[in-house]
């Protein structure tokens, strides 16, 4: 089935023929049916003196059999009003004169008009079958269509679109899908579903009701109760696209066999919804399993050595200064370990709550990496770190608190995962419309397909001996912002992470309000 | 005043948290300062009445008095330093409580390095206040600034400032050691009606670090104190 202004044009033509009307209309096919009576008086002229009248009746029922076969009916009897006239008028004595003289003569004139009659009546039921199996096939090759679009379509949106672009072709008018919610309610379906005023939905509520059981009521659409094995799904609606046309009336049963087709994949789609909703589930109490189970891995850990550590400093009195020395370190150390961990598990929850907004404001990039640097001081003390932060460089909106975070988290990261006394660098650019900070270092790199992997979460619980939610957090933070963070390997060994902030021009700064007298 | 010279500066714990009260009071024993606990808001009071203590650590989160309204009825009759004790993540309550009249802050979990970088600040400026005047002079590592004489030298060498980055410096050098809120900050330089507009500050801070930082990625003097203002580094 050909799509587009064509067929629909085809389409709404044959609908704007009467049901099962054959003639054509208008004064054409009379007209058409007084030029053939012409063309048989002409002829008829010509034979009338080397033949009798029979011959001449004959011309004219050859005549009125055309019109009939031709032009249907009603033309056809108007043609052999039309031949018997011209009998009379022009063959039969008094010539030129309308004054049948022998009962014969209205024999001849009731012979042609049965012939119009029968042969116009057979041949407009020619046609109807013919027009009938045309539109039949036509009703079929739609259905087809449909069925194959319905096949493919993966989601309620798709099934609707599939709906509307046959429906519009078919019936020349839009589709609109409703479906029952557990409420009882007609809801639409798909993104683009029209709003229904209360009449119209007050009809769709009507089609959907068994049969017999409520009067239609008079809306601008029609409605079609949408079935399946299990009950009635929905409505589907046909809805004229301009305000004020009438409702389309599609034949008997085929509206019925449309909706039902539209049921069968509705239905598919929302069982695939329904499993993709139970995966889902099944998705997040894995997440959930994991999470608990590196929480209490994570956190436990620390908290025992930290118990183990301390149990033996007050237990054992024989330990040497060396000894009790490298408990306190590590009782220290894991201190810090849990701390951090609780943070990043404070700070992802907070985050997914969506209860943090970033407050953006005008802040130099310097400022950030010095506080993150100032915080991470004792960790960095052992660790050759580069910056490289681009001279001139703009004031970026963001919120520093923020930001910090992001880059503690990426230089915790890269000091997790990389040998004691490996460098690290951090580097501030402008590129484009954005600025790029970039936290780089010389340890093993990534595995090829770890650079998304790792900014999931819990997804290094093994490995790093963290929740994996550093990275995490990194994500959400840089999203917060607009911004992004990927992960990459470095030329020569090792891993970069790139956090990039959008850049806007910054505001002017404001002169000196107070007097005051400055240095030399 | 002659008393406080000879004798330990003595310091109101004010915390309820058993570990934290048992930390506390092991560190500032070893370091020679007398302790006085209080365990509720109601205590704490009293004891700054009987006691007079040169310095308060003060806990916001108390079971008794919100840790706010201490500080409160604390300021009514003393000026006596008061540095509290917050989390992480709650920088707002920490600019509230300098503004309601805290000198300083510690964030826990903290180490003893910075508890007592913190009570000396404090120590040092309630010293500076009383006396009036104050030292003139201050030095950290390579920079030296002379407020009596206008100069700031690196390394010896002079370093040319902006008037507003004249008037930032000593605001920081007249409360070295101790953090300064942006409000306060912007309130010294540029008056009241800009106490909004932090990123003035941020600005002109990298300016000045350019100027008096060797890399002013990693400030050595100049510190920023996320989401409160910044610290004139006073002693390591």
């Amino acid at each position: 089935m050909s799509s587009g202004g064509q067929s629909r044009a085809q389409a709404a033509t044959s609908l704007a023929a009467p049901r099962g009307g054959t003639k054509p209309t208008g004064w054409r096919p009379y007209a058409k049916a007084f030029a053939i009576m012409a063309v048989c008086t002409g002829v008829s002229e010509f034979l009338h003196a080397p033949f009798d009248l029979g011959n001449v009746v004959a011309v004219y029922l050859l005549g009125v059999m055309l019109a009939a076969a031709w032009l249907g009916r009603r033309p056809a009897v108007f043609a052999s009003l039309l031949g018997a006239l011209a009998v009379d008028f022009l063959f039969l004595p008094p010539l030129y004169g309308f004054l049948p003289e022998q009962a014969a003569h209205l024999l001849t004139f009731s012979v042609m008009l049965a012939v119009a009659a029968t042969v116009g009546t057979l041949a407009a039921r020619l046609r109807e079958q013919l027009q009938k199996a045309q539109e039949r096939e036509h009703n079929t090759a739609t259905l087809y269509g449909l069925a194959r679009d319905l096949a493919r379509a993966a989601d309620a949106d798709a099934v609707v679109h599939a709906v509307d672009h046959h429906v519009r072709a078919r019936f020349g008018c839009r589709a609109v899908l409703l479906t029952c919610t557990a409420g009882g309610a007609l809801q639409g379906v798909g993104a683009a579903a029209p709003a229904l005023d209360d009449r119209e939905l007050d009809a769709a509520r009507a089609a959907m009701a068994p049969a017999h059981d409520t009067p239609p009521v008079p809306a601008r659409g029609r409605y079609q109760a949408m079935t399946t094995g299990k009950g009635t799904l929905g409505v589907l609606g046909l809805l004229p696209e301009a305000e004020g046309a009438p409702a389309v009336e599609p034949p008997h049963g085929y509206l019925e066999a449309f909706a039902n087709q539209t049921a069968i994949a509705l239905e598919r789609t929302m069982l695939a919804d329904a499993a993709g909703r139970a995966a889902l589930a099944v998705e997040h109490e894995r997440l959930r399993n994991t999470l608990l189970s590196s929480v209490s891995h994570d956190l436990r850990t620390p908290i025992a050595s930290i118990i183990g550590a301390s149990s033996a400093l007050l237990r054992e009195q024989t330990l040497d200064a060396h000894t009790r020395r490298e408990l306190l370190e590590s009782i220290h150390q894991e201190g810090g370990r849990l701390e951090r961990q609780v943070r990043n598990l404070l700070d992802m929850t907070r985050l997914e709550a969506g209860t943090v907004q970033a407050r953006l404001d005008w802040t130099p990039v310097e400022d950030v990496v010095g506080a993150v640097l100032t915080r991470l001081e004792d960790g960095l003390r052992d660790r050759e770190l580069i910056t490289h932060i681009e001279a001139e460089l703009p004031p970026v909106p963001m919120d520093g608190m923020l930001i910090e975070q992001v880059l503690l988290n990426l230089l915790e990261n890269a000091l997790r995962h990389t040998p004691p006394g490996t460098p690290l660098e951090l580097a501030a650019r402008a590129v484009g419309t954005g600025v790029q900070i970039e936290v780089a270092d010389r340890g093993p790199g990534l595995a090829a397909n770890a650079f998304e992997r790792v900014f999931e979460k819990f997804h290094g619980t093994a490995r790093s001996g963290g929740f994996g939610l550093g990275l995490a957090i990194c994500r959400a933070i840089a999203s917060l912002h607009g911004g992004s963070v990927v992960a990459a390997n470095r030329p020569g060994g090792g891993a970069v992470f790139t956090l990039t902030l959008p850049l806007v021009p910054p505001p002017s700064l404001p002169p000196l309000v107070r007097t005051s007298r400055g240095a030399s | 005043m002659t008393a406080a010279a000879t004798q330990p500066p003595q310091v109101l714990v004010v915390e309820d948290e058993v570990h934290m009260q048992r930390f506390l009071r092991a560190t500032l024993l070893a370091n020679g300062y007398l302790v006085t606990e209080a365990t509720t808001g109601e205590l704490a009071l009293l004891h700054a009445t009987r006691r007079a203590p040169d310095v308060v650590v003060l806990d916001l989160g108390l079971p008794d008095i919100d840790g706010f309204e201490v500080m409160q009825r604390l300021r009514a009759f003393t000026k006596v330093p008061i540095v509290v004790l917050s989390a992480r993540g709650h920088e707002a309550d920490k600019v509230r409580a300098l503004d309601a009249g805290a000198d300083d802050y510690l964030t826990k979990p903290f180490g003893v390095g910075e508890l007592l970088a913190r009570l000396r600040a404090a120590l040092r400026r309630a010293i500076v206040v009383k006396m009036g005047g104050g030292e003139t002079v201050f030095e950290h590592g390579d920079l030296r600034v002379d407020l009596g004489a206008r100069q700031v030298l690196l390394a010896g060498q002079e370093v040319r400032l902006t008037p507003i980055e004249w008037k930032m410096l000593t605001v920081l050098v007249a409360n070295a050691g101790r953090v300064v809120t942006h409000q306060q900050l912007l309130q010294e330089v540029w008056g009241p009606q800009c106490v909004e507009e932090t990123h003035y500050l941020r600005v002109y801070m990298s300016q000045m670090r350019r100027k008096l930082e060797p890399d002013p990625a990693r400030p050595r003097c100049l510190l920023t104190e996320p989401g409160v203002g910044y610290r004139l580094r006073a002693d390591r």
